[in-house]
């Protein structure tokens, strides 16, 4: 097994999990591309491979994060109803859509994530909210010990209601593209419900490696999981993802990520354009 | 790493546990693929990929390399499963009924993932 071809997804999904890394995404957003436009993949097992992926470099992460204290485990649990439900739905619904449309789908869907990024996450300057009916009911709040104050940092959930909502399309999206979803979830978190970033970024991974094995377990299910490909996917990524991270303090961020967000949109009008061309 | 007080989101040192399953979980997978790409290597290409869990495990006895590459991203997938599984136990420990009961309805819809595509008729 351990083929020219191996080799080579190996290394594509290597140098995806460092990219994905270095911009604060899972991965899925830059392998389905890499397999899809470099490999020749179809689309559906591309997308098969690439959440097998997103539940190894998630896990991986969650495993990190969780130990640090900035995971809020409750919430994390509630939202996962939401993104859990979208992933199922969208996983079935990645069984029955043709592979044009998932190409059109996913090109816009990278675009929109690139807007995100473009606009920025992190937004320390908005007002607290009062926490909503449900968050106070399910106690939705927690401290985190901030590294940078040296000071422990209070919080609680607002806008419950909009978190589950948006972790709804977030799931479905990560169903039927195969992608994380984080890219939704985290300025959701961090603008709508008004948690602190790091809360945001933790808590959306540790959701995420659930959320991708809901749809992970539809496509293994199914038999859309092929181990020659989804195999030195998950290996690649996860460790691609690993030496990004270690990278992140020791390179020159800001330039990286305008670079890599360039190639992101690239990325995404090659795909859409292939949906389009059919 | 020393980074002061740990403070948790929810308690009971729940979270080092966890981290714990999930570690063992995704590296032991990854070693399992690793290992059985190793023996496929030399091994026959099968005619037939092994799916469902029968399967897989049969090969897997007969020490079939791809069997062992399937088993570990079963493996993968029932990872952050068994972490959702662990949340129950830690949940009810604290009397967290809330969420036990929220909890439960993650591991129902995870169910309905496992045996959807079958009922639906959607395998290969």
């Amino acid at each position: 097994m351990l083929t020219i071809a191996t080799l080579l997804i190996l290394a594509v999904a290597f140098v995806a999990g460092v990219i994905g890394a270095l911009l604060g995404i899972g991965g899925g957003l830059v392998v389905v591309p890499a397999l899809s436009l470099f490999l020749g993949a179809p689309i559906h097992a591309a997308i098969a491979a690439s959440i097998v992926g997103v539940v190894a470099t998630s896990s991986g992460a969650a495993s990190r994060y969780v130990r640090h204290g900035l995971t809020h485990m409750r919430l994390a649990m509630l939202l996962e109803v939401g993104t859990v439900a979208g992933a199922l739905g969208g996983a079935l619904l990645a069984g029955v859509v043709s592979g044009r449309w998932l190409y059109l789908v996913f090109g816009l869907t990278m675009l929109i994530a690139g807007a995100f990024m473009v606009i920025g996450r992190d937004s320390t300057s908005d007002e607290p909210l009062p926490p909503d009916g449900l968050s106070k009911w399910l106690r939705l709040k927690g401290t985190y010990f901030d590294q940078a104050s040296g000071r422990s940092v209070e919080y609680h959930a607002s806008r419950t209601g909009w978190g589950l909502l948006v972790s709804l399309v977030a799931g479905l999206f990560s169903g039927l593209l195969g992608v994380g979803g984080g890219f939704l979830k985290v300025p959701a978190m961090n603008r709508m419900m008004r948690l602190p970033i790091k809360v945001c970024t933790a808590t959306s991974t540790f959701m995420i490696g659930v959320t991708a094995a809901t749809s992970a377990a539809v496509f293994f299910a199914r038999g859309d999981v092929r181990p020659e490909l989804a195999a030195p996917v998950a290996v690649g990524v996860l460790a691609g993802a690993t030496v990004g991270s270690r990278l992140l303090g020791h390179l020159p961020a800001v330039a990286l990520r305008r670079i890599f967000l360039a190639v992101i949109v690239i990325l995404a009008l090659q795909m859409a354009w292939k949906g389009l061309r059919g | 790493m020393t980074d002061g007080p740990r403070v948790a989101a929810s308690g009971h040192g729940t979270e080092q546990v966890v981290g714990l399953v999930l570690a063992i979980g995704v590296y032991g997978s990854v070693a399992l693929m690793l290992l059985g790409a190793l023996l496929a290597t030399w091994q026959p290409h099968p005619a037939e990929t092994p799916h469902g869990l029968v399967a897989i495990l049969a090969g897997f006895f007969a020490g079939q390399g791809l069997a062992l590459v399937q088993l570990g991203i079963a493996l993968l997938i029932a990872t952050p499963i068994m972490r959702v599984v662990a949340s129950i136990v830690s949940f009810a420990h604290g009397r967290d009924w809330r969420f036990v009961v929220i909890t439960l309805v993650v591991l129902g819809l995870l169910a309905c993932s496992l045996l959807l595509p079958g009922v639906l008729g959607q395998g290969h």
